[in-house]
């Protein structure tokens, strides 16, 4: 608890990320219930109603709530990225970690396969593996774990590369440690910091990937209210019921910003180096 | 007396190197003994000390440990790096790097760890107390310390430092390099130590070998070095410490 005390003392936009993320997460649990309409009540007699004492944040082309929608898809949409980002980062992190270690021929068939999935345009592979594997939310979050993978793999290689060879990761081979006992003490908690920031920087990334699959029909199908979906079907609209994209597209915004100046608390709290000297 | 650590004709070339680094060394350590490797940048004397401690596999060449063909039995060398730095696990806290090397020879409950480190910190004189800290809370001689105190921990036979005080300040340099001959003093064990040092080397070593281009080139007293180099590199040494001390 100290070494946060101090982190958020001496980081105060992570701390101001911090509150970001904590008035979102509290926007997804309590929005719905706050909200006066049902996310999905079609009123076509107030279609694309400006935000008014009745509808807080205006309605859509069918009529319903922009702020009941937006509350509701609040919480699929941060699980679903906060899931696809540990994913990646967990897998990518064992991934890249075990393949430095390995090194020789392990190492260089991963890193081929990993530069082949980097070869392909994200999104045109992500379509690809969605198409494939069948419109729907699980799917699309599959083909973005499967699209952001290499990216987490390739930076936990490169510093567990590095941390192979600090001297106290030599130390321990010379002292007998096998590749676990090097993975699990001395490349694990020194990849944490870095991997779980860049984990956090990518969470609106993500968010936004779901969005543009759930755009063409691979991801979140109508009518769920998941919020990149709020902001590209708010486009065709965006002259005369500016609401139906600003809203959503403030709250993407905001997720973002909030996960990236966490990211840096969190690195901060998870550095012990952080902590001063007795 | 059969040598402790021998080496015979080790080699070793990085690929894409136009020479090797390592060409050629053939040494013998005795038990007890404390052995100065002496050499300008790139001389090859960190690749020899991590060839002989069994960080780095060479070429060509062969060990002996106590006359028998092969490495050193896990534990019985042990090694102290340059750079105090990074030599410790900066998330792990001083107790559970001192004894890391201890835990993995053999099965030690948490409380036995704690013990054997609180021990070694007051033969490496620190307070007990640090145990609990981590190395970004200790100045770069007190990690230097506890990187000593770590390769004791499982009483090695030889002990082999590279150039262990280049990243302190004098002050601490003197109480470091007293602190390793008053440890060889009680312990008894062999050290090799590599420096470009001309001085520390004096007040160390029993025996100085002067390496240049990965070949050892003299070998002898240190004060005989110092009275009479044989070789261009001995001369080149020894004429760098004499207008410097001047």
């Amino acid at each position: 608890m100290s070494a946060l005390r101090l982190a958020m003392r001496r980081d105060p936009a992570g701390s101001l990320g911090a509150l970001l993320v904590l008035l979102l997460l509290g926007f997804a649990m309590l929005g719905p219930l706050v909200a006066q309409h049902p996310p999905d009540a079609i009123a076509l007699a107030r279609r694309l109603q400006p935000p008014s004492a009745l509808n807080w944040l205006g309605t859509d082309e069918l009529g319903r709530d922009v702020f009941a929608r937006l509350a509701h898809g609040a919480w699929p949409s941060l699980m679903a990225a906060l899931l696809v980002v540990g994913t990646t980062v967990t897998l990518g992190t064992l991934l890249g970690a075990f393949s430095a270690l390995l090194g020789g021929l392990a190492d260089a068939v991963a890193m081929r396969i990993i530069d082949v999935l980097l070869a392909v345009p994200a999104l045109v592979l992500a379509m690809a593996l969605a198409a494939a594997l069948g419109p729907s939310l699980v799917n699309a979050l599959i083909a973005l774990v499967v699209v952001r993978l290499p990216v987490f793999v390739r930076l936990a290689r490169a510093q567990a590369l590095v941390l192979r060879s600090r001297p106290f990761a030599e130390f321990a081979r010379l002292a007998g440690a096998g590749r676990w006992h090097v993975l699990r003490h001395h490349l694990l908690p020194n990849l944490a910091g870095i991997m779980v920031v860049q984990g956090l920087m990518d969470v609106a990334a993500v968010i936004l990937g779901a969005a543009a699959l759930g755009f063409i029909g691979l991801g979140a199908q109508p009518p769920s209210p998941e919020w990149g979906g709020l902001v590209a079907s708010g486009r065709h609209f965006m002259a005369d019921a500016w609401w139906l994209s600003l809203f959503p597209g403030l709250a993407l915004m905001l997720a973002a910003l909030g996960f990236n100046l966490l990211g840096d608390l969190v690195r901060d709290v998870l550095d012990p180096r952080q902590e001063p000297a007795p | 007396m059969t040598a402790l650590l021998a080496a015979r004709d080790l080699r070793w070339q990085p690929a894409g190197a136009k020479a090797p680094i390592v060409d050629g060394v053939s040494l013998a350590i005795s038990p007890g003994e404390f052995v100065g490797i002496l050499g300008g940048s790139g001389c090859g004397k960190t690749s020899l000390s991590r060839m002989l401690a069994g960080l780095r596999r060479p070429d060509a060449g062969t060990l002996a440990w106590k006359g028998a063909a092969g490495s050193p039995p896990r534990g019985a060398v042990s090694f102290v790096f340059q750079d105090p730095f990074t030599s410790l696990n900066p998330r792990k806290p001083l107790w559970w790097s001192l004894t890391e090397a201890a835990a993995l020879a053999a099965p030690l409950t948490a409380a036995a760890r704690r013990s054997l480190a609180d021990e070694l910190l007051v033969q490496v004189g620190l307070p007990p107390d640090h145990a609990t800290r981590f190395p970004h809370q200790l100045s770069g001689g007190q990690r230097q310390r506890i990187a000593i105190g770590r390769a004791l921990a499982t009483q090695p036979e030889l002990l082999i430092l590279d150039e262990p005080t280049s990243a302190l300040d004098l002050s601490v340099q003197a109480r470091i390099l007293n602190l390793l001959l008053s440890l060889q003093a009680s312990r008894n064990i062999a050290m090799v130590m590599v420096s470009h040092d001309i001085a520390v080397i004096r007040h160390m070593a029993h025996r100085v070998l002067v390496m240049d281009a990965g070949r050892i080139v003299e070998s002898g007293e240190p004060t005989a070095l110092l009275a009479a180099p044989r070789s261009t590199a001995g001369a080149r040494l020894v004429a760098n410490f004499l207008s410097a001390d001047i």
